[in-house]
């Protein structure tokens, strides 16, 4: 009797150990997003503090409108305004220190930041390290850590990519400064140029805003009044609190979405979980059914049996969150660093474990543990006191029609939730989440409930094979996992969501891929083109110059976009060469002829012209940049399946609705005879000049978006293994728990012969097949969830359905070899037994 | 009826030399078996009979391969057990020992037809299909090849047990209490054929029992009592075997 005590100890320890791991690593993981979200709140916020504690008021547009030194010196004027300064500030990464070996300074994660320099001390969050302020044309300054990061030299002359048409300007680094105490500028670099220069090189008519700095005589309070009375209603005013609650709230809402983007892994993983430790608690009940059926014979009532079982499934919460919080700490520096290896470049920062962290992180674990616990808990509550004689067959408790009945239920109201979500036309960002992951989760259940199903034809099918190569171990493999078709389908259905979620990413991916491979194709005609090699960048206009000028590039097409408003409506505004536009685009002219188009007219695209209802020979009215508006009448309609989107116009047309010199991006052909090595040396050449720039043949952007595309989904799949990691745990846990269970069943097959390695075999096969049920339903769901997703988005997001048939078979293959691995431990357990030990058990 | 060709074998199909056993040590040591010497002619059937700790148990693990020895030998055939890797000694069980249980004997995902080749197709071999015919019509379960044995009754279970330790033709067959868990009736349907299967097959059969009944249908029943030897008898039939019962016991 001791003998079987200790078995079930021994047994017991592994189950709770694995139990834990799940909840461990989802607390673990909530935990880590809570601590990286409060730390990098706290340091954020302490930057946003040191940028803006100087400034006591600052004015900025509200409107398209002036804030020229005009303003500025009305604003000094006010009684108590000690200085008044503007300042110019470049878009993000639209100015690139140039190293002197030709490579820009452009980390990937934050920005390189270009401002004018405020000459006031109190305004300007700055001090000059070594050297001095810039004070003129062809100078510069630069913080002292990218400095030395990059090697800047003070005195030595560099050259910067600059938002001007020219695109580079060459300057003079006269110092390094020290941003707040100790430039902690959270991995930015900062440069900074005298105001005029600023203004040019920044190519700015206005300052971005005027800082206003008090001299104490007057409450700031009635300063703000008088500002704001002069200025009138098209300007901002705000004083230190306010922008330190914009530039708070806008670094937050970054670490939000963050923090909730992790939070959802977490909580895909927790969910999971609940699968997982509701089998286990299953199997153990069903495994100490005369123990239960004992303990209500001698008269405990269903209510304290129940009551008992969640009491263990209250301590098992209690200790696995305990120790996931810790590991949330581990795992929150371990995220840090894997963030700043892709390249987030996060600052250093604290990692606080809160009251608010602890309390989640508990509440949590402890509430996922008894709820998956409920179910077997109850079923425990109701056993007769008769199988403490009688025991019962091995088989898992209750279940059997009425839960597929009930999986039926949820799967149809999950299937509902989600339908609705998808197609219901919903506005509301957090009502269509919920409705999708709440659809999504009861879907879930619902098809777990359902999957004892298909769960011992998908169990023999796969295991045709594996007996064919393994004979008899095979074979036995294959039962095994077809037997208890409950068990293999919850074990496995906790490797389907994850799964699922991977495959349908894969689903959207490859329809991705195939619209931009097929848009592409269709309609560009181009070999080559020019972009910035940051989103705010442009094309600065020499370079056209310069493309013109080569000898292997021709049909030089540089396009330019602008958003405006055509009768009311959002649309964009391009223009580009009319001469290049066969040369370098296929359209797909749906009515009307490019032939026409002039300054008064325009091109539209279909979906647009659709929506204004409007057809070639109409007219719409099209905001002009000075807030007028234009009448220009349709004469062509293009396709909508083109890269362009709403209007084309002519170059003269575009000045007066947009207001930028520089392009958006250049196509170019090849030179007829030219071979494509000669044309990439000729761009090769005028990179060298505009490093911003990167050149790609069709060929190589199709391929480098496909490769951000396939980065995200590798991504996704990396956050997206906690839940599959969890998973594997489970398929672990079950097979341990199944061996424990057919104890006498293998001390038999060893003596009748099965050498210890057919039965390690027989094991990590019966493993693997139960990974491979989850997984081939794990892809099933998911490729639904994706056509659907494909279907519901818009088309010009995602329109052809490409299936990945290669990346799902490989999928599969893979749960199934990593199920062979899970299948380790169990298997190694199961050759342990001791036959005699076995037989008498 | 076919007329089998009984393999060539030696004489003797078991035999052990000196075996001890002994379990523990210091003050809690246990012998279960004292220097036993004893061997098994072939297509004999021996039924072990003895009180619950005389070693019965014990004695048909070491010989069957389920246990080792403390010291002495076991000889199974031309081959000694001592000697063999725990491999060697998974294959020895497979093609030249067979096994009945009391109870669970079978493996609830097989066929009845499928338990009955386990052994053969552990080793990938293929049974021999005329002698396969022969067992299973011996046992009569020529009509419940294809069930489940949760679709059997105690008494075909058994017989299934019985069928898949003489399908590999082994050198020995070791039943432990195989009839301990049926009818009286049952049970001797079950006896009854593994009498059978020594006198027509010459198949070797050693037995473990408590019931002189099941005894009686031996050729030679050994008595056990504290890890020896203490009686035995040839040809014997209830009677004589219980009051060999209650002399060992009364010594």
């Amino acid at each position: 009797m001791w003998n079987i005590t200790k078995k079930n100890v021994a047994a017991n320890k592994i189950r709770l150990a694995l139990t834990a791991l799940a909840i461990v690593l989802g607390v673990g993981f909530i935990s880590a997003a809570n601590i990286l979200s409060d730390g990098l709140q706290d340091s954020f916020g302490d930057l946003a503090a040191e940028i803006t504690q100087g400034t006591d008021l600052q004015v900025s547009p509200d409107a398209d409108v002036p804030l020229t030194s005009e303003e500025v010196e009305a604003i000094s004027t006010i009684d108590g305004v000690r200085v008044a300064e503007g300042q110019h500030s470049a878009d993000d990464n639209t100015v690139l220190p140039i190293r002197p070996d030709g490579t820009v300074v452009q980390p990937s994660g934050p920005p390189v930041i270009a401002f004018s320099w405020t000459t006031d001390g109190q305004l300007n969050p700055t001090t000059i390290e070594t050297g001095r302020a810039p004070e003129g044309p062809g100078e510069w300054v630069l913080d002292m850590d990218a400095a030395a990061d990059n090697g800047f030299v003070v005195g030595e002359t560099y050259d910067l990519v600059v938002p001007t048409q020219e695109g580079r300007t060459t300057a003079e680094l006269v110092g390094t400064f020290r941003f707040g105490a100790d430039n902690q500028t959270n991995g930015a670099v900062l440069i900074a140029f005298e105001t005029e220069e600023a203004e040019v090189l920044f190519d700015r008519e206005n300052f971005s805003d005027v800082a206003i700095a008090t001299d104490g005589s007057r409450d700031i309070g009635n300063v703000r009044v008088d500002v704001e009375g002069i200025m009138g209603p098209n300007y901002v005013t705000q004083d230190t609190a306010d922008l330190n609650a914009a530039q708070s709230a806008e670094f937050n809402s970054f670490i939000s979405i963050f923090a909730w983007v992790l939070r959802a892994f977490a909580i895909v993983a927790l969910f999971v979980s609940v699968f997982i430790i509701a089998n286990t608690f299953n199997i153990v009940m069903s495994q100490r059914v005369r123990e239960l059926g004992l303990l209500r014979a001698i008269g405990a009532t269903p209510k304290q049996v129940q009551r008992a079982v969640l009491g263990e499934a209250f301590v098992v919460g209690l200790a696995a969150s305990s120790v996931g919080l810790g590991i949330g700490l581990g795992l929150a520096y371990g995220l840090e660093a894997a963030l700043n290896a892709i390249g987030a470049g996060l600052p250093d920062f604290d990692k606080p474990l809160s009251i608010a962290t602890i309390v989640i992180g508990l509440g949590v674990g402890i509430g996922v543990t008894m709820i998956s616990a409920w179910v077997p808990a109850r079923k425990a509550g109701r056993t007769a006191p008769v199988t403490a004689i009688s025991g019962n067959d091995g088989s898992d408790l209750a279940g059997g029609r009425r839960s597929l009945l009930i999986g039926g239920v949820l799967a149809l109201a999950g299937a509902g939730f989600t339908g609705f979500a998808l197609f219901g036309g919903i506005d509301s960002t957090a009502t269509l989440l919920g409705l999708l992951g709440g659809g999504a989760a009861l879907l879930f259940i619902g098809i777990t409930l359902l999957s004892p199903l298909v769960a011992a034809p998908i169990s023999r099918t796969l295991g045709a094979p594996i007996s064919k190569i393994y004979r008899k171990p095979g074979s036995l493999a294959k039962e095994n996992a077809a037997r208890n078709p409950k068990r293999t389908a919850t074990t496995a259905a906790a490797l389907m969501i994850g799964l699922s979620l991977v495959s349908m990413a894969f689903v959207v991916g490859q329809t991705l891929k195939n619209d931009l491979n097929a848009l592409l194709e269709t309609t560009v005609q181009a070999d080559y083109a020019a972009f910035p090699s940051s989103d705010a960048g442009l094309v600065p206009e020499a370079v056209a110059g310069e493309m013109e000028s080569a000898e292997h590039l021709t049909s030089i097409t540089p396009i330019k976009n602008w958003g405006t408003d055509v009768n009311g409506e959002d649309s964009d505004v391009s223009t580009l060469p009319l001469d290049q536009l066969d040369a370098s685009f296929d359209l797909g002219l749906v009515d009307g002829s490019y032939a026409d188009l002039n300054d008064d007219t325009m091109a539209m695209r279909e979906n647009l012209s659709d929506t204004l209802g409007l057809g070639v020979g109409d007219s719409a009215a099209v905001e002009l940049a000075d807030g007028s508006t234009k009448d220009l009448e349709i004469v062509a309609l293009f396709s909508d399946g083109t890269i362009f989107e709403g209007i084309l116009v002519t170059d003269a047309r575009w000045n007066t609705i947009g207001d930028q010199d520089n392009f958006d991006w250049i196509a170019a052909s090849i030179v007829e005879g030219s071979t494509t090595e000669q044309a990439a040396a000729d761009m090769d050449a005028i990179r060298a000049a505009f490093p911003q720039l990167v050149a790609q043949s069709t060929g190589e952007y199709q391929e480098s978006i496909s490769g951000q595309v396939d980065q995200l989904l590798y991504i996704l799949t990396g956050f997206l293994g906690l839940a599959i990691l969890i998973a594997f745990i489970g398929i672990i846990n079950t097979m341990a728990l199944s061996i424990f269970e057919r104890t006498r069943e293998l001390g038999l097959l060893r003596a009748v012969g099965m050498t210890r390695s057919q039965m390690h075999r027989m094991v990590r096969w019966e493993a693997a097949i139960v990974s491979g049920v989850g997984a081939l339903l794990g892809a099933a769901v998911g490729v639904v969830f994706g056509v659907l997703v494909v279907i519901a988005t818009p088309d010009e997001i995602l329109n052809r359905l490409a299936l990945p048939w290669l990346q799902l078979a490989l999928l599969v293959a893979v749960a199934i070899g990593v199920g062979l691995v899970a299948g380790f431990m169990p298997a190694r357990r199961a050759g342990k037994l001791n036959v005699l030990d076995a037989i008498s058990h | 009826m076919l007329v089998m060709e009984a393999p060539v074998r030696t004489a003797v199909a078991a035999r052990t030399e000196g075996a001890t056993k002994v379990y523990g040590d210091g003050d809690t040591q246990v012998t279960a078996l004292d220097a036993v010497d004893v061997s098994f002619s072939a297509a004999e059937f021996t039924a072990i009979m003895g009180p619950s700790g005389s070693g019965k148990s014990t004695l048909m693990h070491s010989l069957a391969g389920l246990d080792r020895l403390s010291s002495g030998r076991v000889i199974i055939g031309d081959t000694d057990l001592s000697k063999l890797s725990e491999k060697d000694l998974t294959l020895l069980r497979r093609t030249k020992i067979g096994f009945v249980f009391q109870a669970f004997n079978l493996i609830p995902t097989l066929t009845a037809e499928e338990n009955i080749t386990l052994p053969l197709d552990l080793g990938n071999t293929r049974p021999d299909p005329e002698w396969l015919d022969e067992v299973v019509r011996a046992v009569d379960l020529i009509d419940r090849l294809g069930h489940k044995p949760n679709e059997l009754s105690g008494g075909q279970q058994q017989r299934v047990a019985v069928a898949r330790a003489l399908a590999s033709r082994p050198e020995v067959v070791f039943a432990d209490e195989p009839t301990g868990n049926l009818d009286s009736h049952t049970g001797a349907g079950i006896l009854d054929f593994m009498r059978r299967a020594v006198r027509e097959y010459g198949q070797t059969i050693v037995m473990v029992t408590h019931d002189p009944v099941a005894a009686s249908y031996a050729d030679r029943v050994l008595f056990l009592a504290d890890g020896q030897i203490v009686s035995e008898l040839r040809d014997p039939d209830t009677d004589s075997i219980l009051s060999t019962l209650r002399t060992a016991s009364g010594r």
